[in-house]
This record gives C-alpha cells, sequence and structure tokens, in this order.
C-alpha cells in the first residue's frame, strides 16, 4: 500500500482509511441425557448435537494523502528539499466476506463405577463433525466440500484409592482428506500414575507433603490438516501447461491442445503421527506452599507431510507428488514451580517457568548430498547454516595463502571463510550448520508479586535464548539495496580501513567487526550468511513491573466508593541482551520493522 | 419388560446411527463429474488431445532440425553459428557458444531440457498405451493406430535420448511409480544394446498397426516407415564402432559403466550388428513407400528457378532417364526444393518422418534468418566451414583442387585461381557463378550451389517489398556490409549457408512471414539408403536375417549391386557419376566414399555430430584447425581473401568425454545408481 516502508507510522495509523467489520456467529447445541441405571448401574447416556454458522462481512475504505520526503540535502539557501513520494488517494473501498458453517454429532456412552477403593470408569464417544466453508471457494469444486471428521474414542480408567491410577485411551478417527482405506487412523494411548503422597507411611510420617505424584504417559495422536492442501490423493487431468500438437501441413490445420495430469494423485496420503511419550512429576509441599510441577517429554513426529521434490526426471512427471515422508524427534524438559509465603503481613508469591527442547530432523524429502553435513537430516528444524569466517583478510599475501573464494572479486578487508571440505574452494559446499536454530530452544520467565497493607507490586522478567540468526540487509551490509547516504555509526568507526586510507596501518584490524566499506557488493563475498554475521538471540527482559496502591475501604466508604487504586506500570523496561543492534524479539533479520514500545504507565482506577 | 423395550429402542438407535455413519466420509458423489482417466479415453477429442501432449514433447529441446538455440548439435565441423558468443556481445553471458560448444567447455547442467522433455513424452505416451484399450468410443483400428502412435514417440523419446547421452534407463512398461521410495525409484543405465533392442522392439509392435502413409492433415503422425526407420537408424549406430567394439574409444568404453560396473557398450567387435542395420534398412527399402524426390528438366527458367544445368557429358548417365540417368530431371532443384519450402511434406516421396510445423522458437524459420545476409536484414551469423565447402565435389565427381591442401592431405593439387569475369557471364560459362565470384567455386556439383552461400552467390530475396532489394550478390569482403565487422554479425569463414533458404526468403522488418515455412527433415530416405550401404559395406560375412514382419528371411552380406541400389540413387539426383567399381569393391574406399556422402548430402541436418562421434572419427576430425577464407582481407584484396587461413574465431577440439552429453549433476544427486558419462563431474567430485 502506498510507498511501504517509506512511510511513517503516523501515516499509517492515521491517514489510511477505515475498514468496517461484521460478523455473525450463531451457535445451536442440543443435548440429551440418558440415565442408563435401569440396564447397569452407573452407565449414563449423552447425545449432542450442534449447528454453527458463521459470517462474516469485511469493507475496506482506503485512503492516502500527499507525502513528501526530506533530501539529505538542502538547497543553497538552507532549506529543506523535498521529494514527492506519493501523490494523494482519495477513499476508495475494497469488500471481501466470508463464511462457515460447523455441524457436529456426539454420542457418549459413560460408566462410572466404585467399589471399595476401586474406581472405573470407562467411556465410549462417537463424533462427527463437518465444517464447510461457504465463500471464496475459488474454481475447484475440491474446496467447497466440508471438512469432515468421524471418530470412535474410548477412555478406560482405573485408580485404586486415588493412589494408582492406569489409564487406557484410543482413537479411532477418520477424516474425509485421505483416500477410502487410508482415511482412519488408530492412535492409542496408556498411561499410569503413583501419588505417592497417599501412601500411608507418608500420609502418617511426612504430613507436610500434600502431593507427590509420578506420572508417565505413552501415546500417539494424529493430524490430518495438510495445510490447506485438500484431497492429496486425487489427480487433475486438464490443458494447463499441457503442451498439443499440430498434425497438419503448413497451410492446413488439425491441431490438438494438449491433456494430461495437470496434477498427480498421491495416493497413500494419510495422518500424520506423532509418538508422545511423558514423565512427570507434581509436587505440592508446605501446605501448598511450594508447589511444582515438571514434565520430561519426547515426541516422535512421523509421516510427515511433504512435497516429494526430488523425484529423478526419468520419472517424468510434471508435477509434484506428496507423501508422508518427513520424521523428527523433539525432546525437553518443561517445568514450573510457585512459592507462596506469608510474612506477617506481606504476601509474596514467586512463580517461575522453563522449558528447554530440542529437536533433530530424522527424515525428510531431500537429495543426495556427498557432505553429510550438508542434508537437513540430523540437524535441527530451522538450523541457521553458513559459511565459518575466519576473520578479514589481512593483505594480498594472506589471500594469496588461502582458498580460492568464488563469491566475486575480494580483497583485504574482505572477509575471509574457512574451506570446510578441503577442496581449495570456497563456495556453497562450505556452507554447515552454524549456531542453534532461528527459534529459541529455550525459553523461561520468572516473576514475583508481594503485597503489603494496600501496596502491591508485581515483576515479571522473560528470557529466551539459544538461538541465533543472520543480520542482513541494508541496515547491515553499507550501501546496498539502492541505499548510499546514512549508514548505522558502528559500521564506520568499527570497519576494516586501509593504511593507504588512513595512514595508520592499526587500522587494518583483521578482527574488525565490519569489513572494508564497499559499494553494492550485495551478492558478493561479504554479504553472506557466515559467522560473520551470525548473532545470539539470547535475552532477558523486564517485562512488566507494576507498582500500586490500593486506598483502605473504609477510608473509601466515607466517599461512597467502591475501591480506589492507583498504579504505575512499565513494560519492557529494561532488555539484557549480547545483541544490541536492535530488540533481538524482534524476528526481523534486517533491523527494520519497529521495535516493541517501551511504555510506562500511571494510572488511577476507581470503582463506585 | 419396560426396561427391555428402552434397552431395545436404543439399541436399535445406535446401529441406524452407525449404519448411517458409514457412508459420512464419502466424497465420490462429489468428485464424480471431474476429469478421470476414464473420461479422458472415452471421448474422440480427449484422446487427440492425450495423444497431441504426448507428442508435443517433441519439440523445442528434442527436435532434429532447429537452431543452435535448441539444437547446437545441427553444428559440427561443417557449420557454425556465431552468435551467441559473450565475446562479442555481453548480454549473451552463460549462452552456449559454438567454440564453447566445440571445445568442450560447456558444463553438466547446460542442454539438458531433452533429458526431462523426453522422459516426459515418454510417461505421457506410457499412460496413453495403458489406457486406450478400455475405451469404448473408437473402433478396433482406431484403437490399434493410436496405441502404435504413442508406442512410436515413446521408443522415439528413447532414440533422441540414446542418440545424445548414450545408455539411458528404460522405464518400466507402465512408468517409474512415484510412489515409491527415492531408493526403489533408482534406476541403473540399461547398456546401449538393451536400449537399442527396446527400441527396435517396440518399432515393430508400433510398424505393424502404423498405416503406410498419411494425408495433409496427418503429416506430422507417424508411419509404419517412420517407425522401420527409426528402428534402421537405431541399428545402424549401435554397429558403429563407439558402440560395437571400436578400438579408438577403448578406454571410454571401459570407463562408462552402470552402477555395478558393467560396460554400457560393446566392448567386443560383433560384426552381426551390421547384418542387422543392414536388415533394417532393407525393411524400410522394402515397403516401396519411398523414393527420392527428383524436379523435372527444364531448359526454360527464371531467375529464381533457372534452367536446368546440365552436368558435364557422362556416357553412363547422361543419356539416361532417371532413376538411371539425369537426362529428364534438374539436380540443383530436386535437392534444393527438399528443404527450402517449395516442396510441401505430403508431395515429398523422400520424407519420412516430420515433426511438420511443430517448430519451436528456434525452428527452421529461424535457423535461415541467420544465415541471410545482413542486406537482407538477416543475422548474417551461420556459415561453413572450408572443410564442408570442399567436400562437395566438381561437377564432374572429382575433387575440388586444393582440397584439403591446408591439412597436409588432399591430392596435391593447388586452389584454382581467377575470378569470373564479365564477358565469362556473357558467354554463359561457369553457370550459375556471376561476374567476380572466385573460380574455387565454378563447376561445382549441384547440390553445392544449393547448399553454400559462397562468396559472390546471389540471395534472390524476391520477398523484399522493394525490387531494387531483390537479386543481390553478396560479397563477405570486409568493408562489404556483409563482411567482417566488429560485431557479432559476420560470417567467420566468409562462406554462408544456403541450404533451407528460400528464393523468397529475407526479413525485411525483421518479419519471420517473409521466410516460406519450413517442415522439417527428421528422418530422410537418403539417409536410410546411406544407412543400408554403409552397414554391407563392413560385412565380411552373410547372415539371415527375418524382416521386421518376419514375412520372409534376407540374406544379407556385402553384394556391390546392393549397395549400388542405395547409393546410386544419391548420386544420380545430385548430377554426379557414380561411384566407380574400384570404390565399391573397396571396403576402405567405399567408407571414406559413404562418409563424405553423409557430410553433403545430410549437411544440417544433425546428422554429422553424431555421425562423427559413432564413427569413432571425432579425434580426428574435430582436432584439425577450422579453416575459412580470409575475411579480414576487402574487396580490393580478393585473390588474397580467397587463399585459406585459420578461422581466427573458430576453435574446435575433441576429448573422449564429448562422445555423450554429460547427465545433469541434479539427476545423478536423485539417483544413487545414476553413473555419469566419463569425464564428467558427479555430485561428489
Amino acid at each position: 500500500m502506498g510507498t511501504g516502508n517509506q512511510t511513517n507510522p503516523w501515516v499509517a495509523a492515521t491517514q489510511t482509511g477505515y475498514n468496517e467489520n461484521w460478523t455473525n456467529n450463531i451457535q445451536t447445541n442440543v443435548t440429551l441425557d440418558q440415565d442408563l441405571n435401569f440396564l447397569v448401574n452407573g452407565l449414563t447416556f449423552e447425545g449432542s448435537f450442534g449447528y454453527d454458522t458463521y459470517n462474516s462481512s469485511n469493507i475496506e475504505r482506503h485512503k492516502w494523502p500527499e507525502q513528501w520526503r526530506a533530501e539529505r540535502h538542502r538547497d543553497q539557501d538552507g532549506n529543506l528539499i523535498f521529494t514527492n513520494i506519493s501523490g494523494p488517494s482519495v477513499l476508495t473501498q475494497a469488500s471481501s466476506n466470508d463464511g462457515s458453517r460447523r455441524e457436529f454429532l456426539i454420542a457418549m456412552l459413560n460408566y462410572n463405577h466404585s467399589i471399595k477403593d476401586h474406581h472405573i470408569g470407562i467411556d465410549l464417544r462417537y463424533n462427527q463433525e463437518s465444517n464447510t466453508f461457504t465463500q471464496n471457494l475459488g474454481t475447484d469444486i475440491k474446496n467447497g466440500i466440508a471438512k469432515k471428521n468421524q471418530g470412535l474414542a474410548g477412555r478406560a480408567a482405573y485408580n485404586w484409592k486415588n493412589r494408582y491410577y492406569a489409564d487406557f485411551n484410543f482413537g479411532y478417527t477418520g477424516s474425509e482428506n485421505f483416500s477410502p482405506g487410508h482415511q482412519f487412523g488408530f492412535f492409542p494411548a496408556v498411561s499410569g500414575a503413583w501419588n505417592i503422597a497417599e501412601e500411608n507411611f507418608i500420609k502418617e510420617n511426612m504430613k507436610w507433603i500434600n502431593m507427590f505424584k509420578i506420572r508417565y504417559s505413552y501415546g500417539k495422536v494424529g493430524n490430518d490438516n495438510l495445510g490447506g492442501n485438500r484431497f492429496p490423493y486425487l489427480y487433475t487431468i486438464d490443458g494447463n501447461n499441457k503442451g498439443g500438437y499440430q498434425w497438419a501441413e503448413f497451410g492446413n490445420d488439425k491441431n490438438y491442445p494438449g491433456l494430461g495430469f495437470s496434477q498427480v494423485a498421491s495416493p497413500y496420503v494419510t495422518w500424520e503421527m506423532a509418538t508422545k511419550q511423558d514423565l512427570g512429576l507434581d509436587l505440592s509441599l508446605w501446605n501448598n506452599q511450594f508447589s511444582m510441577t515438571v514434565d520430561a517429554f519426547k515426541d516422535e513426529r512421523t509421516g510427515i507431510y511433504m512435497d516429494r521434490n526430488f523425484l529423478p526426471s526419468y520419472v517424468g512427471l510434471t508435477s509434484i507428488p506428496s507423501a508422508n515422508v518427513g520424521a523428527v524427534r523433539s525432546k525437553g524438559i518443561d517445568g514450573n514451580f510457585t512459592v507462596q509465603r506469608q510474612f506477617n503481613k506481606v504476601h509474596v508469591t514467586v512463580r517461575g517457568n522453563i522449558t528447554l527442547s530440542k529437536n533433530e530432523v530424522l527424515d525428510r524429502d531431500e537429495e543426495q548430498s556427498v557432505y553429510p553435513y550438508q542434508m537437513q537430516k540430523g540437524y535441527r528444524v530451522n538450523q541457521t547454516r553458513g559459511l565459518i569466517a575466519l576473520g578479514l583478510f589481512k593483505d594480498y599475501d594472506d589471500i594469496r595463502n588461502s582458498p580460492t573464494q568464488t563469491f566475486g572479486a575480494y580483497q583485504p578487508g574482505d572477509i575471509k571463510y574457512k574451506d570446510v571440505n578441503g577442496d581449495g574452494v570456497i563456495n556453497n559446499d562450505d556452507v554447515v550448520a552454524v549456531g542453534s536454530t532461528s527459534t529459541p530452544n529455550l525459553v523461561y520467565g520468572f516473576g514475583a508479586s508481594v503485597t503489603w497493607k494496600g501496596f502491591d507490586v508485581n515483576v515479571l522478567f522473560q528470557g529466551a535464548g539459544s538461538s541465533s540468526f543472520f543480520i542482513y540487509g541494508k541496515t547491515v551490509y553499507a550501501f546496498t539495496e539502492g541505499e548510499w547516504g546514512n549508514i548505522l555509526k558502528g559500521l564506520l568507526e568499527n570497519r576494516w580501513v586501509s593504511a593507504d586510507i588512513s595512514g595508520d596501518p592499526a587500522t587494518e584490524n583483521p578482527n574488525a567487526p565490519y569489513p572494508r566499506l564497499s559499494y553494492s557488493d550485495r551478492d558478493g563475498n561479504n554479504y553472506r550468511n557466515s559467522t560473520f554475521w551470525l548473532r545470539n538471540g539470547r535475552y532477558l527482559r523486564l517485562r512488566n513491573l507494576d507498582i500500586g496502591y490500593t486506598l483502605p475501604k473504609e477510608m473509601l466508604h466515607k466517599i461512597h466508593m467502591n475501591s480506589v487504586r492507583i498504579y504505575c506500570i512499565g513494560t519492557n523496561l529494561f532488555t539484557w541482551a549480547p545483541f544490541k543492534l536492535w530488540d533481538p524479539e524482534t524476528t526481523d533479520p534486517r533491523g527494520e520493522t519497529y521495535p516493541l514500545i517501551k511504555s510506562v504507565t500511571l494510572g488511577l482506577q476507581i470503582s463506585l | 419388560m419396560l426396561k427391555k423395550i428402552k434397552a431395545i429402542s436404543i439399541f436399535c438407535l445406535m446401529v441406524t446411527l452407525l449404519f448411517s455413519c458409514k457412508k459420512y466420509l464419502k466424497t465420490d458423489e462429489y468428485f464424480k463429474d471431474r476429469m478421470d482417466l476414464d473420461k479422458s479415453f472415452n471421448n474422440v477429442e480427449y484422446i487427440e488431445e492425450w495423444l497431441a501432449n504426448s507428442y508435443s514433447y517433441l519439440t523445442g529441446a528434442n527436435a532434429d532440425v532447429a537452431s543452435k538455440g535448441f539444437e547446437p548439435f545441427n553444428f559440427s565441423d561443417d557449420i557454425y553459428y556465431g552468435d551467441r558468443d559473450v565475446n562479442y556481445d555481453v548480454t549473451n553471458a552463460g549462452a552456449l557458444s559454438y567454440n564453447r560448444f566445440s571445445l568442450g567447455n560447456y558444463h553438466e547442467d547446460e542442454k539438458q531440457g531433452s533429458w526431462t522433455q523426453c522422459y516426459q513424452g515418454i510417461r505421457s505416451a506410457s499412460i496413453f498405451i495403458q489406457n486406450i484399450d478400455n475405451s469404448t468410443v473408437i473402433s478396433d483400428e482406431d484403437k490399434a493406430d493410436y496405441k502404435a502412435q504413442a508406442r512410436f514417440v515413446r521408443a522415439y523419446y528413447y532414440w533422441l535420448l540414446l542418440r545424445k547421452y548414450g545408455p539411458v534407463p528404460i522405464m518400466p512398461e507402465d512408468g517409474a511409480d512415484y510412489t515409491d521410495s527415492y531408493d526403489e525409484l533408482a534406476l541403473p543405465r540399461n547398456t546401449y544394446e538393451q536400449c537399442a533392442e527396446y527400441i527396435g522392439k517396440e518399432m515393430v509392435l508400433a510398424a505393424k498397426d502404423l498405416p503406410q502413409s498419411r494425408g495433409q492433415l496427418a503429416i506430422a503422425r507417424p508411419t509404419k516407415g517412420a517407425a522401420l526407420a527409426t528402428r534402421a537408424k537405431v541399428f545402424l549406430y549401435a554397429a558403429s564402432p563407439l558402440m560395437n567394439g571400436g578400438k579408438v574409444s577403448m578406454d571410454y568404453k571401459e570407463k562408462l559403466v552402470d552402477d555395478k560396473g558393467n560396460p554400457l557398450l560393446s566392448i567386443t567387435y560383433d560384426e552381426s550388428k551390421w547384418a542387422r542395420a543392414a536388415a533394417a534398412a532393407k525393411d524400410v527399402m522394402r515397403l516401396g513407400a519411398y523414393s527420392l524426390y527428383v524436379a523435372p528438366f527444364t531448359n526454360s527458367g527464371t531467375v529464381t528457378h533457372p534452367a536446368t544445368i546440365v552436368p558435364p557429358y557422362n556416357a553412363e548417365f547422361s543419356d539416361k532417364p532417371w532413376p538411371d540417368g539425369w537426362s529428364n530431371i534438374d539436380p540443383f532443384q530436386s535437392y534444393r526444393a527438399l528443404f527450402d519450402g517449395e516442396l510441401s511434406a505430403a508431395e515429398n516421396p523422400e520424407l519420412i518422418f516430420t515433426r511438420g510445423q511443430n517448430q519451436s522458437s528456434e525452428g527452421i524459420n529461424v535457423m535461415v534468418v541467420h544465415q541471410l545476409p545482413r542486406i537482407a536484414s538477416g543475422w548474417n551469423t551461420h556459415g561453413m566451414t572450408l572443410k564442408q565447402c570442399d567436400a562437395y565435389y566438381m561437377n564432374d565427381g572429382k575433387d575440388v583442387p586444393g582440397k584439403d591442401a591446408e591439412y597436409g592431405k588432399g591430392n596435391g593439387s593447388q586452389r584454382v585461381q581467377g575470378f569470373v569475369t564479365d564477358e565469362d557471364v556473357a558467354e554463359g560459362k561457369y553457370k550459375p557463378l556471376e561476374a567476380g565470384v572466385s573460380l574455387q567455386f565454378a563447376n561445382r556439383e549441384p547440390r553445392f550451389y544449393a547448399s553454400v552461400g559462397y562468396n559472390g552467390s546471389v540471395w534472390d530475396l524476391t520477398n523484399e517489398t522493394e525490387v531494387k532489394n531483390r537479386e543481390q550478390q553478396v560479397f563477405y569482403y570486409r568493408g562489404s556490409g556483409n563482411g567482417y565487422t566488429n560485431t557479432m554479425f559476420w560470417l567467420r569463414t566468409g562462406i554462408g549457408i544456403k541450404k533451407y533458404v528460400n528464393p523468397m526468403d529475407t526479413y525485411e522488418n525483421n518479419n519471420l512471414a517473409n521466410v516460406v515455412p519450413k517442415y522439417e527433415p527428421a528422418i530422410r530416405y537418403a539417409d536410410i539408403l546411406l544407412a543400408y550401404a554403409e552397414s554391407l559395406n563392413e560385412l565380411n560375412g552373410s547372415y539371415n536375417i527375418p524382416s521386421w514382419d518376419s514375412s520372409e528371411v534376407y540374406t544379407i552380406a556385402r553384394s556391390i549391386p546392393e549397395m549400388k541400389s542405395a547409393v546410386k540413387p544419391i548420386r544420380i539426383r545430385a548430377g554426379l557419376p557414380d561411384f566407380t567399381d574400384a570404390v565399391y569393391s573397396s571396403n576402405t574406399a567405399l567408407r571414406t566414399a559413404i562418409k563424405r556422402e553423409r557430410q553433403i548430402e545430410l549437411m544440417g541436418e544433425q546428422e554429422r555430430y553424431y555421425d562423427l562421434r559413432r564413427w569413432e572419427d571425432a579425434t580426428k576430425e574435430l582436432t584439425l584447425p577450422i579453416y575459412g577464407y580470409n575475411v579480414l582481407m576487402t574487396a580490393n584484396q580478393r585473390d588474397l581473401f580467397h587463399q585459406p587461413v585459420e578461422a581466427f574465431a573458430l576453435q574446435s577440439t575433441f576429448a573422449p568425454k564429448m562422445y555423450f552429453w554429460p547427465i545433469s549433476i541434479e539427476e545423478l544427486r536423485r539417483d544413487s545408481r545414476m553413473t555419469q558419462n566419463p569425464g564428467w563431474l558427479t555430485y561428489t567430485n
């Protein structure tokens, strides 16, 4: 819209028109409960039927003011020079709408029974659900067909004295998205738990333990949502991009257009499976003053739906089939704790949570490579990859004595790379996994709240770690992408400078944080992903600080008020991170998005 | 009692529910109106469209005769192209220049469209073959014909692959199952012999159901002859030294192996393969469907179609009518009309297979506008080497004086000096030369004048709107407008190409409509005749080989009358005396003569590039420097112009890795069992 990133935020926020949305959402649900005690004691039947409709319409009204850019230099009289970057646009409109319909039916038999200390629960459940989209369907009839699921699920649960638990679950679920024979998936799960706190020796001897439960579960779950790709088992025969042939001699016409598979079928596509294991501990001590939960998990996703991009050409396809070929294993721990304590009139709560995970690609659609380090298999999802930088070239001797780099001309002051495969040439074969992944593998947070009389203080810290990203683009690559004027100060001050220019050999620093300045080296030697531009995405930030005072009730009653609170909230006040150029939490490696806003709010809250 | 009723009714409810739910996920009814295989083979229009698609992959990079953008293989040591060269024009970076092509400086990822395209065509045709039998809307005869057409084109794709890449993997009959894992899909290359046998068998199957001829509206459809002729060419290649125990390429043959190390070309010589090739060529000849085209003798001509230039008197051939002599034919017109669009495909009795109008953006018309001189707005960049120019005989069947003198070969004679004078023209000497033309071009065989744009030849250009721009004598002297300039557009040897150029053709206003449409001569009868003679010539023994349809058994042996029956018509049609009995009786002399005959007769038909390789002659022929006339000389220095020099702008060499085109690295990465042609990179190095 308009002039893209040259537009200032004020214009974007206030001068570009308005939208009108109208949303209609009706949900109906009929439920029938029937007690079947007359047949078997503890048996109940529940059936429900639902019918939801949703419609929305959206009208966007756009306009655009005339916009000018102030140039970097002034005219001879010292006035700013303005360049027109967009003419005005009067209000125009665009409308769109959306709609869907959902129907579902659930029938459930439920049996609960306890004999002495034995507690048994059995559920058997049938459900079917259909989602129909009614707008924006395009021309392919595939898109107008309801998304449907049908399933039978069951659960058998047993516990003895709330001390030993055993559960068995299963789901047998079908999806309309797959070919008959591949529609249903079976997803069983078992779990067990032992609440040690219920054992007599604890109950009698260690009363300060309120809960001490160890649990384990193992199960499979499925996914039939293939990212909008409906009915991959169907093929499409039409004339799209199909060449034809002219059989007749020049001057005559006997031409036929072509017909063929514009999309081949992927007949065996079925559910993506995930095998999930979880070992957990729930602990609660000292009258629940301390509680925590820790889980160690291991998930193995198999049969991940992917395009098969690397079929040999001799197979002769003109379209790409897909299959359940990928596999990823992820492992990690996930925990949180809470401590609550009362010291006289001071009430303190401390909370924390942490998730640490790591994954590995076990299999995916990829072609052979002679260098195992170039395959994704065996590495993490979203692994950052690049060349290994060895600093900057000192001089021409250094260049002569190093392997040949194949990314355009280079000279002293340019980045020197490591020849990973030792073939004497630096090229894309030397790209390796470096750093971590672009998404953090460690996420944590902790906070505390303290109240004393009417005062309350809340703090919340949040952090992430074990991630890395490449910075690139015109922000850090000086004078690229058509930019020729301003560059970051750091690029200028911390760069490699030839002694011929500076007159000082010390400025030829092979370890300078930025290479020599050059023009339009966009695809050249320096400006490519390498450890030189790799940054650690670790950060810890003070997300929230909230200080408040609530006036005493007695005082308020006199002026007929219910409550009054004066407070001050600060968000994003401090960030500690090794990366300083911009907010590491913005995932933008180019540094061009608006950062998270640091704000301080003073407030008064009154209720009458 | 009440309890029971309740229980039963609930049970019934559940059962009905489950039964109604059984169809819940069924979506067939929505899809029944979509196009499916069954429908597409039960409608004549759709059947035609499937087949048209199966054939559509024959164009573009898979053409047999096309301009260099798709078919640099049309250019060898006979003709060259000067454009598409980054050394002359930076916008051509990445283009495959003639020098890069002929020096083997191309890489594994160039000109790979044909591989993909062939296999896509193979799959399309396989689907057609698998499904056409189930069709209920066409008669059994039509079914058989359609199926045979699909079978033909599938085998033809294999032939195109085999010729360019050497041995390739043969797909399962119903196509590779793309749902298999990459490991299961990995196929090794079949041997050359297996590929040749496969194509041969398929072509026999196709020939059984293909008709002998087709009308104007089906000129691009294959016939019985097209299938048998392709088979004959495949067998000729399989018998040739490169594929059949030849010693020159033995090192190469030992390295060209499949994933288990088995050689893919035959290491040991098997003479019976020549017999098989001869029998296959004879199968085409025995159809009786083809004959060489001849234009009638005429003694009153026009500028564009002059009166017949009668070859020098020869007691054996001058007085006899065709096919025993040339008394009633015009050899020049007989050859020229085959290619320049004057003769329609349906009228041409020697056209065996053609893609007809299905030519790409690099079609023969595009080739022609690159041959046309600047004066006709042509690109003036496709030219002929001196070697090719010299290969044409004199009109009495002798060699041109000075032939191959630059190579230190030849018969010791010197090139003719002097030029045609106005008086000569007035006296009617040296026809069809005009004044100022070197006498090196005088008294040459008719095919020379139909093929060579020699210095000072006349271009008719009758489609030019202004009369004054027609009938132009074009010289390639520096400074003459069509000679050397500092652009890309000059002939590196000072010799142009006239083959495929119609007297009307011009490129005025860069309009291709000024070029007469020309069908593609993919397989010509002359090619088959020469193949027959070439194969027989290699035999020492006698072989009994059944004909393609087993209706008779041929006795195949080196028989002079049999070889003569194939070669003589080509010589007579060209207005040349047949080879002497001394030549016919010598195996080596005839081999040399036939190779030269192919070089002349099939110039510009994408034969020479592959012929030199299969004969293993590439190591001798392509390593010679390329000679031409001295293009730096001006009109005042015309004597110097006509003293051949090494063409400084053209280079050529040969290394064994150039026997076959490399397989793309990408394909090697995707097929763990695929092996690269020797001398080219694989993804592991």
